[in-house]
This record gives structure tokens, C-alpha cells and sequence, in this order.
């Protein structure tokens, strides 16, 4: 398990939360909500790009609790990148889970590992599974 | 004259509390509080209201099962055929006032009923808002009364007390009556306000 502080991350968790995408479907019965094609969450400086993300509700209060991004993800910040299969943006804890094939490029090092939890307000995250760091060759 | 306006009638109290549910249901996707759901006034209640109104002029209003009072008015509606199966209607003012006191408005600058094909459209700008701050505007639409499928005829745009939706075109899809299904494409936009943000 390894901590990394993601100095970059300053999204404020009570900013506006901005969803864009080709296309969304809202199905009553189920109570599911899913952008897909293109999908663009930003807030802040903090951008997630994914294939798809679905809208989780709070049962209590029914608003949007979370956000759940799936089919190949691209968090961007203002100094990290990252990239994995997944992520969980919890909007009430403002926690973004990252998993499956995690890789954080943070200027010239890079780490990977299965999951990495970052916690919104603070930029301080935590890598594991597997958690290496990923040299990259000068010149690349 | 006195077939085209019963079918006026009938377009009135059928499309548009139809219009007005297939367009505020997009609004479901901003919460699920309570406060929307109470103002949906479910189709099925529409057929008791065929029952019930009282007709005068160019309006008509009727009280559903569940108590919310239907209003429809307009400045002219007239059958464009001979067989006054089609008819067009201009300037519709609607409200729904539902027993918790939420209020819905439904304007619209026209319309236009095939009873041959049941097909309604509303057009030069469709317009929703509700008592609790709610607005959803489109361009127009068309809905049709058989299969309950309500597409809009360019961009929509809904504006909610926590955030602000656009869209480059919706279709609403019912199944028994009620907005099941509800997709936005050609592009989407929502901004949503954290709770803590708004200021209510």
C-alpha cells in the first residue's frame, strides 16, 4: 500500500459537477440515469473522461450520491494524469475510487497498481495491489 | 363543427397533461424528492378526467382521481379539415394544480391534433414550470397518443433549483401510462449544484 499526494488536486468537492456526453438515458423503473459516449465530468480543475458513467442516487435525500464511471477512464488534473478501468466518485464523501489497471503519471515517474483512493478535499492518495513504479526511458 | 370541437376537447385534456408528464419527467433525473413525483399526474388519471370535465369555450377543466384540477385553455382552436379531424389550436395555456399544491404551466405558442393518426404536436416553444422552481422548455414536440411516445422537435432545456439540463433532442417513451424511459441525445449538458451549494 503505498501514499502518494497528489499535489494537483484541488477540486472543490462543493463546486458545480458539469456531466457532457453524446447521449443519456433515464429509466423510471429502475431508477438508473447513464451518460454514455464521450462522457466529460468536470469540476474544478479536476476532469474524468470515460465511456460511460452512471448516476447513483442518495435513497434519503435522492440526490446524486455518486458517479460511476466505467469502460476505460482518464482522470486529469492539473499536475497528475491517471488512467484505469474504473472510477467511483463519491460526491458526499468526495472520495474517487480508481481500479483496474491503475497508472498515475506524475511528471517524469509513473506508478502502477489495481486501485488508488483519492480523497478529493486533501489530494492525499493511496495506491494497492501490486503497486510498482513504472520508469519511463529518457527520450519517450 | 361540432365534431372537430370534440376532438379539440379531446386532444386538450389527453395531449397536454401528456406533454406536460413526458417533459417534467425529465426533471427526474435531477433527484428523485418527493416533490416531483407528487406533481406527476399519472395518464391513467387522464381517462377519468375525460369523464368527469366540464367543457366551456375553448377550455375545459376536470379534477383527476387524485384530486389535481386540469385546466386548459386557448385562444382558438379550429378544425383544419372538413371532416374536423384534424384540428389546430393556438396560444394553449394549461395548468395542473395537484392537491399538495405543487402547480405545473404548460404554454405553448400551437398545436395540432390528427385524430386519424393520433398524433399531437406542440410547437413555437413548449414550455413547463412548476410552483417548486422547476422550467423545462423545448422547441416543440410530438407525441402520440397511441403509443405514449413523446419526442421533442429540436433542443431542450430544464432548469431546476439544483442544476440546469440541455440537450439536443429528447424522447420520452411510456409503458402503462406512466414516463418510463427517458433519452436525451444529440448531445447532453448537465450542471448539477451540490447540495450544499444552492441556495435555496
Amino acid at each position: 500500500q503505498t501514499n502518494v499526494d497528489l499535489g494537483g488536486v484541488s477540486a472543490d468537492p462543493d463546486a458545480p459537477v458539469e456531466v457532457t456526453a453524446d447521449s443519456l438515458t433515464v429509466d423510471r423503473e429502475s431508477g438508473s440515469a447513464i451518460f454514455s459516449g464521450n462522457v466529460m465530468i468536470g469540476q474544478g480543475d479536476l476532469r474524468i473522461a470515460a465511456a460511460e458513467v452512471q448516476v447513483s442516487y442518495d435513497e434519503t435525500t435522492g440526490d446524486v450520491a455518486r458517479l460511476i464511471a466505467s469502460g476505460g477512464v482518464t482522470l486529469v488534473t492539473a499536475e497528475e494524469q491517471a488512467e484505469a478501468q474504473n472510477a467511483d466518485y463519491d460526491l458526499t464523501s468526495s472520495e474517487l475510487t480508481l481500479t483496474g489497471e491503475v497508472l498515475l503519471t506524475q511528471g517524469q515517474s509513473a506508478l502502477s497498481a489495481e486501485r488508488m483512493v483519492v480523497n478529493l478535499d486533501t489530494g492525499a492518495a493511496q495506491m494497492d495491489g501490486r503497486v510498482r513504479t513504472v520508469f519511463r526511458q529518457d527520450g519517450q | 363543427m361540432a365534431d372537430g370541437y370534440s376532438t379539440y376537447v379531446n386532444w386538450a385534456k389527453t395531449i397536454l397533461p401528456l406533454a406536460a408528464l413526458g417533459l417534467l419527467s425529465t426533471l427526474f433525473l435531477f433527484a428523485r424528492a418527493p416533490s416531483i413525483d407528487e406533481a406527476q399526474l399519472p395518464y391513467r388519471d387522464i381517462e377519468e378526467l375525460a369523464r368527469e370535465q366540464q367543457i366551456n369555450a375553448p377550455a375545459f377543466s376536470g379534477v383527476t382521481d387524485d384530486g389535481a384540477i386540469v385546466s386548459v385553455a386557448a385562444d382558438r382552436a379550429r378544425p383544419v379539415d372538413d371532416a374536423g379531424q384534424v384540428i389546430e389550436i393556438t396560444v394553449i395555456r394549461g395548468t395542473i394544480r395537484n392537491p399538495g399544491g405543487a402547480q405545473i404551466e404548460i404554454r405553448a405558442g400551437s398545436g395540432r391534433l390528427d385524430s386519424g393518426t393520433n398524433i399531437a404536436e406542440l410547437s413555437d416553444l413548449a414550455r413547463i414550470d412548476t410552483s417548486d422552481g422547476y422550467q423545462v422548455e423545448t422547441t416543440g414536440l410530438t407525441a402520440s397518443l397511441d403509443t405514449g411516445r413523446l419526442e421533442t422537435t429540436g433542443p431542450l432545456e430544464a432548469h431546476a433549483p439544483f442544476g440546469e439540463l440541455t440537450a439536443g433532442r429528447l424522447v420520452v417513451e411510456s409503458t402503462d401510462g406512466t414516463a418510463s424511459r427517458m433519452i436525451f441525445n444529440e448531445g447532453v449538458r448537465l450542471v448539477y449544484r451540490p447540495q450544499s451549494t444552492r441556495e435555496d
